[in-house]
């Protein structure tokens, strides 16, 4: 069945497929910030990723750094970068990566304007300006579901996520794995009260181990902030809506990995091996956990809610989905997938599987989804220490 | 109400214990539920707000309860079937959730 699901992508010299051929501006320091924002304000077809740390960052947190920046520069759906820093060391490390993968680049550094950021502005639109015009010659070709990787997110989510649009999520995702595809799943403490089913579905006892660890160690942080989520879950608003106990919680959850076997457990931004479903060990919030995907190389996201949630990634197409009927009639220009048939008996689980992977094919073939439209994207790299 | 659904109440998979109600549910209401198996009836017991879930079968107590194909608690009391199953009657088997 997953054969007759093709899509039309750009091919990149480093052998991955783009859904998109975005110039990415990319600010690494926080003096650049406000003359990158500039320069994306003059080039409204290119899209900005700006970090506001630089200096200081040391340890765990400067490894992410580097892992995160690096995913950002050389994410299959980027086409070309414009590289602006305030010191050349780091200009230069990221313009490399970036040539390296094959891409076009262009680097600007405030060392070599004299800290003047207006001559850098300059310099940068006229930049920007020939790597569009390079970018937009570029054709697209047919490419296969084992050429796509997917990141499947929850945000504010009701009952209706955890019995319709969860459950339509894993079957999507059932379907890229049995399609040679990549699957990324995260939010570890979505995992907690769930542990003992993706246990089960490790592809190795290893895999287990790294799955019961990483939500011990977020249990640890939790309860040594004074934090009792053991007592508090399920909330008293889930209890409200009906969920019981924590285990019905996390089960809706984490329905959206589908049932296909854990193939591993990867660092926050990390990019999976191979094939097959992976779990991202990594925060939950959506702004956090979908720059997670992103860096690991995600090119299509989706994120499922119950009464709604705009927020969507900036360099991976997010389809927006809801099995609540009043999310679905009243959000009419977020919505892309209205899920609620599922809950009404007027649609089945495979007939809605169906026009989701449609849908995304459409989607990955260069159809706006409504998060892109509106502009509702952005991209963070997450901190857990603190800057020297 | 606007598109009011064809249908009460909805359940996940063929081995579940329970279903939702997808609209507030009175006591004696007779209650048409979407399954994989296709529609089923059943006449609910108890109020069951929207949302919330009522007993497929019978239940007896300390039985785990099966929803999504998985177990998601045990009972505590017996829960007849078209009763409410919440807190009340339904803890954790993890954790001493109360």
């Amino acid at each position: 069945m997953t054969e007759e699901y093709r899509f039309d992508a750009y091919r990149r010299p480093d052998g991955s497929v783009g859904l998109r051929n975005d110039l990415l501006i990319l600010s690494l320091s926080g003096l650049t910030t406000p003359i990158a924002r500039r320069v994306a304000a003059a080039l409204p077809q290119a899209k900005l990723i700006t970090i506001p740390y630089t200096g200081g960052i040391i340890g765990e947190d400067a490894v992410l750094r580097r892992r995160m920046l690096s995913g950002f520069a050389t994410h299959p759906n980027v086409g070309a970068v414009l590289v602006i820093s305030c010191n050349p060391i780091e200009g230069n490390l990221y313009h490399r990566i970036v040539e390296a993968s094959g891409r076009p680049a262009a680097k600007l550094v405030l060392d070599d304007y004299g800290h003047d950021g207006l001559r850098l502005t300059d310099a940068a639109m006229r930049a920007g300006a020939r790597l569009l015009k390079e970018l937009s010659a570029a054709r697209r070709s047919p490419a296969s579901l084992s050429e796509l990787c997917i990141g499947v997110e929850c945000g504010r989510s009701d009952t209706s996520s955890g019995v319709a649009s969860n459950p339509l999520v894993g079957r999507i995702a059932d379907a890229v794995v049995a399609g040679g595809g990549r699957v990324m799943g995260g939010e570890t403490m979505e995992w907690f009260g769930a542990e003992h089913l993706l246990e089960k579905r490790a592809a190795t006892p290893a895999v287990a181990e790294r799955l019961r660890e990483a939500v011990d160690r977020r249990m640890k942080r939790a309860e040594a902030a004074g934090i009792d989520l053991i007592g508090s879950n399920p909330g008293p608003a889930n209890i409200a809506m009906g969920l019981s106990t924590l285990e019905e919680k996390s089960l809706g959850a984490i329905m959206k990995t589908g049932s296909s076997p854990v193939f591993g457990v990867l660092q926050h931004g990390e990019a999976p091996a191979g094939p097959g479903l992976w779990l991202m060990d990594q925060p939950f919030y959506s702004t956090e956990s979908l720059s997670g995907f992103v860096a690991a190389g995600a090119h299509m996201v989706l994120f499922t809610t119950g009464p709604g949630n705009s927020f969507v990634s900036l360099l991976a197409p997010t389809v927006k989905l809801s099995a609540n009927a009043v999310a679905c009639r009243e959000l009419t220009e977020q919505i892309d997938f209205d899920a609620s048939g599922i809950l009404t008996g007027e649609t089945t689980f495979d007939d809605a599987t169906k026009a989701l992977l449609e849908q995304m094919m459409d989607v990955a073939s260069g159809a706006y989804t409504f998060g892109e439209i509106l502009g509702e994207g952005d991209e963070t790299i997450s901190r857990n220490g603190e800057t020297l | 109400m606007a598109g009011e659904p064809r249908y009460a109440g909805f359940m996940l998979h063929t081995d579940d214990d329970v279903a939702l109600a997808l609209v507030p549910l009175k006591a004696g209401a007779m209650v048409r539920i979407v399954t994989p198996d296709g529609a089923r009836e059943l006449e609910v017991k108890e109020d069951i707000p929207l949302y919330h879930k009522f007993a497929m079968r019978d239940l007896a107590e300390g039985i785990s309860v099966i929803k999504g194909g998985e177990a998601i608690g045990v009972t505590s009391a017996p829960v007849g079937c078209g009763m409410h199953l919440h807190i009340q009657n339904l803890k954790s088997m993890r954790y001493g959730v109360s």
